[in-house]
């Protein structure tokens, strides 16, 4: 267990605490805002400022159980704010069918994300990941660039499980479509 | 847990530049927002309460005693005795509170003579009870001291607008004093009351010498005063012709004879001789009170400066003397002097024997 998962009472173990957050987390995060917005210096921004965020939950004392999923979860709601920011078009309208409806989830037994995933060029797929609908390509970069599991990234996206999954199966099927296409 | 792509977006990362140039904005920024420790003083409600009531409850306790404290003390202080504690309570807060009232410096004069009196009495009172300490001589001397300065300055008061009613003002105190003198000194001569007979004999020269000189310089309003006074005297001796005891009747005898050489012009040997003589025959004297109550002396036109000075103070000491006789006549002295003080007065010092100036043999000589 780090630091950065303990509590933290007293005023100058917040701060280090949180200094090493920063440490620790910064590239993943930044991978993440990457991955997600196709555009570095935006990513940088948005870096900055879940960081900033966080801080200033830290001074109104709200208790940090875990800095990873906390950090996350900020910047995962500052890039939602990007999007709707860049589109009109609601997130859940570029979403085929209703996610909660169970005859979806039968896709999931047919193509397995490893199956899937090991049929799809890494490196091309990178490039055209801003080609798929945002939340497909929320789940996958946390799914296969941040290394969260469906379970975590459920919890971050305050979610189910089988959505995370079917996102994931969907935005990898998406992905080596578009692949398919360009080749 | 590893992925596939893991390989691919390793390299995806901030540069040292970005990286440090990031970290020291959020540096900066925790520097303008420094972590507070909020430490929540969440005390119950029912407790918030009962502080608050004990605060109050404390307040108050402490007011009353305050206000207890201020009432109570004049009370308490008026029985008290010179060389208590409450002593000084009664005399400089309880005593000039009851003068507070008066407007005009005769009247001041009047109430201050009484307080004089009031040592006076006191000071009988210790010696009777036998609890005449060094406190309570210190107190007296400073107190008997402090009226007698009260009184001067309220003199000097009524000279800015009546100089001859303050000459005789001044000559009043000084016989005031010189009686007080007289009657300490009878009171305490078995006490070892040093600085008191100091006290009341240094206050009473320096009336006498206050009023000497205010009178040196209105010689003529004096005489005419003197007049009046001796007119006075005589009128009173007459009243007491046959009520004065053989001593008594020979000081009375030996004042006026010296008020008499005085106003003839004779010197202090000359005074002494004319003393005696009048001093021995106790019964010619009472004749010549007859011949003098009608007759008034020649008052010498020439009387030198410094005895027509001494004359005034004289008389007015002598008058004194007369009145007081006549009150002990008409008064008993128990209505007057309380016989034994306030149970808490009562100090342990040595026994003093008590005087017993009527009864004893070489008393009566004196």
């Amino acid at each position: 267990m780090s630091l950065l998962d303990l509590d933290i009472p007293s005023g100058s173990h917040q701060e280090d605490a949180f200094i090493a957050a920063f440490d620790e987390y910064n590239d993943a995060l930044f991978r993440h805002a990457f991955f997600r917005l196709s555009d570095r210096e935006r990513a940088i921004e948005l870096v900055h400022d879940t960081y900033i965020q966080a801080w200033s939950y830290v001074c109104k004392g709200v208790a940090i159980g875990s800095y990873k999923s906390f950090l996350y979860k900020i910047l995962n709601n500052r890039i939602i704010d990007e999007y709707r920011k860049q589109k009109s078009v609601s997130l859940d309208a570029m979403i085929d069918g209703d996610e909660s409806d169970e005859r979806y989830m039968t896709e999931l037994h047919d193509h397995s994300h490893e199956t899937l995933i090991t049929s799809i060029d890494a490196r091309h797929a990178l490039e055209y990941l801003q080609d798929i609908p945002p939340q497909y390509r929320e789940a996958v970069v946390l799914r296969y660039i941040d290394g969260l599991s469906p379970k975590e990234i459920a919890e971050l996206i305050e979610t189910t499980e089988n959505v995370v999954s079917l996102r994931i199966h969907r935005g990898l099927k998406a992905l080596k479509k578009i692949l398919e296409t360009k080749q | 847990m590893k992925s596939p792509w893991s390989t691919y977006v390793q390299d995806t990362k901030l540069n040292t530049t970005e990286r440090e140039e990031l970290r020291a904005r959020l540096l900066a920024y925790m520097e303008y927002h420094p972590y507070r420790v909020l430490v929540p003083q969440r005390v119950p409600f029912l407790e918030r309460i009962m502080q608050r009531a004990n605060a109050a409850r404390m307040i108050a306790s402490a007011s009353m005693a305050v206000f207890i404290a201020i009432i109570a003390t004049p009370f308490l202080a008026e029985s008290a005795n010179p060389g208590d504690l409450l002593y000084a309570v009664k005399t400089r807060v309880n005593e000039p509170l009851q003068g507070i009232t008066l407007s005009t410096p005769e009247e001041k004069i009047a109430f201050e003579m009484k307080l004089l009196e009031k040592r006076v009495l006191e000071t009988q009172l210790l010696v009777d009870t036998g609890t005449l300490s060094v406190q309570a001589e210190e107190d007296l001397s400073k107190n008997i001291k402090r009226h007698s300065g009260e009184i001067q300055k309220n003199i000097e008061e009524i000279a800015t607008t009546n100089t001859e009613e303050a000459i005789y003002a001044k000559a009043d105190l000084a016989a005031e004093l010189t009686k007080t003198q007289d009657i300490v000194t009878a009171i305490v001569s078995d006490q070892p009351a040093e600085s008191l007979k100091k006290a009341v004999t240094e206050a009473k020269d320096v009336a006498v010498e206050l009023a000497t000189v205010a009178a040196t310089s209105s010689q003529e309003q004096v005489m005419g005063h003197v007049e009046r006074e001796l007119s006075r005297a005589y009128e009173l001796r007459a009243s007491l012709e046959r009520k004065l005891s053989e001593e008594e009747v020979t000081e009375v005898a030996r004042r006026f004879s010296r008020i008499e050489a005085l106003l003839r012009g004779e010197t202090p040997v000359a005074l002494a001789t004319s003393t005696e003589a009048a001093s021995t025959t106790s019964a010619s004297s009472s004749e010549m009170v007859v011949v003098q109550t009608f007759v008034a002396p020649e008052i010498a036109t020439s009387t030198p400066p410094r005895a027509s000075d001494d004359i005034l103070t004289r008389i007015k000491t002598l008058i004194t003397y007369l009145s007081n006789t006549a009150l002990r006549q008409s008064v008993p002295k128990e209505e007057v002097i309380p016989e034994t003080p306030a149970p808490e007065a009562v100090v342990e010092t040595a026994p003093q024997p008590k005087a017993e100036a009527t009864t004893t043999p070489e008393k009566a000589t004196e």
